[in-house]
């Protein structure tokens, strides 16, 4: 034991905290509860740090992201001087070769953390008995042998792993889920997507941007209806242009193998066939393993792990975080840090989720919000100015080759507050920070205007959307027209 | 093990020099089935006209179709709805297996290891592919790979038979070569058959722990191996996960001993599908 404080005894480990997962949530909740001076044990069931995301889902998608785009940008860019096209032999791996040393790199960075805030960090499977008690967890390695350890608080951040529907065997060979989907050994021609959420949808434009023949199939009517609809409409219309198709409204009803083939079929009668099938339904807590039920706990009918606005469950001293408690799995770093302080002692403030937390979807086009949407504004009341800035009027966007791209800034009425920020395109994930801290600074939407940035950068797709909203408001003033619902055309047409 | 320091006497040179003639050749069809298995163009109907070629192929791929891993409601009775069952990859690896077969296992006074290989390495396949899907690795790659792992050792056999005058007076030495000797020649004999490179590096790698490119697939093909054998000895669930547990490679694929019983209960299905594979007596018309 490194931790400090932690006491050894005939053959129980006493620490102050142990952490079990060691994805973000867990890392993070480990981390905080050392820095409190806290005696701290986190057990992962891999034998590095980081997750599923860094293994099965964040970093690979998002490296073979990059090669599609590279592939994808070197004919833009030169405006279709340069072509490439994939040789039909292309294997997933070779698409895939900088994966590892991402992942390395990743682990490297989280395992120095670690390591620097003296975390105990021990490689098993961990659960609860009925004999042990619910301070009292069992670790079991790899290597068979077995660590008893005794904690005052338990903080459970053990993820989530695809969800697997009654109705379709997901077999890892035709039908995949995003564990699976890139370890197949070649591109396939024809891609089934079911689902119409953040991994459905990144991955059916990944295969669409590689040149396969994606469908993709969801009981929504549009995919993402979490994002504002202008953004999902450019979404769409990017993926239509790679010979994407979007078939939103239908309920799979089986999947079978037919002639070498996966076949769909669907509520309304219709066959889909493709060569190989992604099942991306959602996900599921990973809680079997812990056998929460011989300490008396349980989870709800979506086998999530209910807790209070503390991260505390039905037991107080074993608190949950990040996908084991649902949505919004983006929150998990900041929910992890809360509680680790809660393990130490210390209320925390804010909730399990918040307006604040940004979401990215690395799709090929990449999206990203923070805050209120223009439609969750009016819903809840909330009367908005938007400011719109198109890529293609910026100097970076037309030399980056991501016109189509663009932004929606939410501010308040008056103009004097940012409520929310979407933006589709490329780096739109990045770009969105900025927004994401006016919102935290409480800043005006003209600071875009008045400080300066680099040039030429996306940044300046702030100033257009500030001026924009500078605009308007200026409009509503000198004329009382009430903006709200126009588009650009009507807004400039009102007279001044 | 050391060959040298086992048999000091025992000139090994006709295990080491196998040129390019030593080799074989796979036969037109196969050939062409692995052509038309990576080319987008090729319906599976094609494959199967192909396939109907050779008796030999066709009625092996009828027998796993048939077999308890793949058998559906209804039996399959004709070769185009076996192919639909297997589908491609599965197609090219049951001709490459049969190639192996019908080309390696004829080496005189060695039968018995000759087919014990050709069994083993169908079971292994199955097993590898079934620890593949649990890893969420490449669930195709790992049977090809369990099915071709030990392929060196027909062809190290009949090398033997060929350049030995007497083969039986050394037998134990001439084992003692295969077994040091067969990944390597596996490897060669995969890259003359133009087979994925990724297929040669794990052949090399299955016997030890060396980190290579293919990554965990030499660890998988290795456990495999060791599940393999150990349905040979009829070994029950409870010991066969009690070896497993304790196999190094199981560790190293970050296997617990929950995953290992879940993984074990596949053994009756596994070895039912490479019982009726490999018996003739099963032998579908």
């Amino acid at each position: 034991m490194s931790a400090a404080n932690a006491t050894n005894t005939a053959n129980t480990i006493e620490v102050d905290v142990v952490v079990i997962g060691g994805g973000p949530a867990g890392m993070h909740a480990a981390i905080e509860a050392s820095r409190h001076g806290r005696s701290v044990m986190l057990v992962d069931e891999e034998p590095d740090v980081g997750g599923a995301c860094v293994r099965r889902g964040t970093i690979p998608s998002k490296t073979l992201r990059e090669t599609a785009m590279s592939l994808d940008m070197v004919s833009k860019k030169s405006a279709g001087t340069v072509t490439l096209a994939l040789p039909d032999d292309t294997t997933l791996a070779s698409l895939l070769s900088r994966t590892r040393e991402v992942v390395a790199a990743h682990e490297r960075t989280w395992g120095r953390q670690l390591r620097d805030a003296h975390v105990d960090v021990v490689h098993g499977r961990v659960r609860f008995t009925a004999a042990g008690g619910p301070h009292a967890v069992l670790v079991q390695t790899v290597r068979r042998e077995t660590i008893h350890v005794h904690a005052d608080r338990i903080v459970i951040a053990t993820g989530s792993r695809p969800r697997m529907p009654d109705t379709i065997h997901v077999d890892h060979e035709s039908v995949l889920d995003s564990d699976s989907i890139l370890s197949l050994p070649w591109l396939p021609k024809t891609l089934i997507v079911l689902g119409g959420g953040v991994i459905a949808t990144e991955y059916a434009s990944i295969f669409a941007c590689l040149g396969v023949e994606v469908v993709c199939i969801d009981r929504a009517p549009r995919p993402l209806g979490f994002l504002d609809g202008e953004i999902v409409d450019a979404y769409l219309k990017a993926f239509s242009a790679n010979g994407g198709r979007f078939i939103g409204g239908r309920t799979v009803v089986h999947v079978e193998h037919e002639l070498g083939s996966v076949q769909v079929c669907l509520d309304d009668g219709s066959v889909f066939s493709a060569d190989k099938v992604l099942c991306a339904l959602g996900r599921t807590a990973n809680v079997e393993s812990l056998q929460l039920g011989t300490i008396g706990l349980g989870t709800d009918a979506r086998g999530l792990l209910q807790v209070d606005d503390q991260f505390r469950t039905a037991l107080p001293h074993i608190l949950a975080v990040g996908d084991v408690i649902g949505p919004p799995s983006l929150a998990s770093t900041a929910q992890g840090r809360r509680a680790g302080r809660v393990a130490c002692g210390i209320e925390t403030r804010g909730g399990t989720t918040s307006s604040r937390v940004p979401v990215g979807v690395y799709a090929v086009p990449e999206m990203a919000a923070v805050g209120l949407s223009e439609r969750e504004a009016h819903e809840q009341g909330i009367a908005t100015v938007v400011g719109r800035a198109a890529f293609k009027d910026t100097a970076r966007g037309v030399i980056a080759a991501s016109e189509a791209g663009f932004m929606k800034l939410v501010a308040s009425a008056d103009g004097q507050r940012v409520l929310g920020v979407q933006v589709v395109g490329e780096g739109a994930a990045e770009l969105v920070h900025l927004g994401q801290l006016a919102m935290l600074g409480g800043l005006p939407p003209r600071v875009f205007v008045e400080e300066a940035f680099n040039f030429p950068t996306m940044a300046e797709a702030y100033r257009i959307a500030a001026l924009d909203i500078a605009a308007q408001v200026l409009r509503t003033v000198r004329t009382g027209t009430d903006f709200s619902g126009m588009d650009d055309d009507e807004c400039y047409a009102v007279p001044i | 093990m050391d060959v040298a320091a086992a048999a000091p006497s025992f000139d090994s040179a006709w295990a080491t020099n196998l040129d390019a003639a030593d080799l074989p050749v796979l036969p037109d069809v196969t050939e062409q089935v692995l052509r038309m298995a990576s080319d987008p163009q090729s319906s599976l109907q094609d494959l199967a006209q192909v396939l109907s070629r050779d008796a030999a192929i066709a009625a092996n791929i009828m027998r796993l179709a048939n077999s308890p891993l793949y058998r559906g409601r209804e039996p399959i009775v004709t070769l185009h709805q076996a192919a639909a069952r297997l589908g491609t990859m599965k197609l090219r690896d049951v001709a490459v297996l049969v190639a192996s077969e019908s080309r390696l296992f004829r080496a005189r006074g060695f039968e018995v290891e000759a087919r014990q290989a050709f069994t083993h390495g169908l079971l292994t396949g199955l097993w590898a592919q079934e620890l593949a899907r649990r890893l969420r690795g490449a669930v195709e790659e790992a049977f090809l790979a369990g099915l071709l792992h030990d392929v060196g050792t027909p062809l190290l056999l009949q090398a033997a038979c060929d350049r030995i005058v007497n083969p039986g007076s050394c037998r134990d030495q001439i084992l003692l070569v295969v077994a040091q000797r067969h990944a390597s020649v596996g490897a060669d004999l995969c890259r003359r058959w133009r087979l994925p490179e990724r297929l040669a590096i794990t052949l090399l790698h299955h016997h030890d722990a060396l980190p290579n490119a293919a990554g965990t697939m030499g660890e998988t093909i290795a456990l495999a191996d060791d599940l393999a054998d150990a349905c040979e000895q009829e070994l029950d669930e409870q010991a066969l996960v009690a070896r497993t547990s304790a196999h190094p490679a199981a560790a190293r694929l970050n296997l617990y001993d929950d995953d290992i019983v879940g993984l074990v209960r596949m053994k009756d299905t596994l070895v039912a599908t490479a019982g009726a594979v490999t018996n003739p007596a099963r032998t579908a018309s």
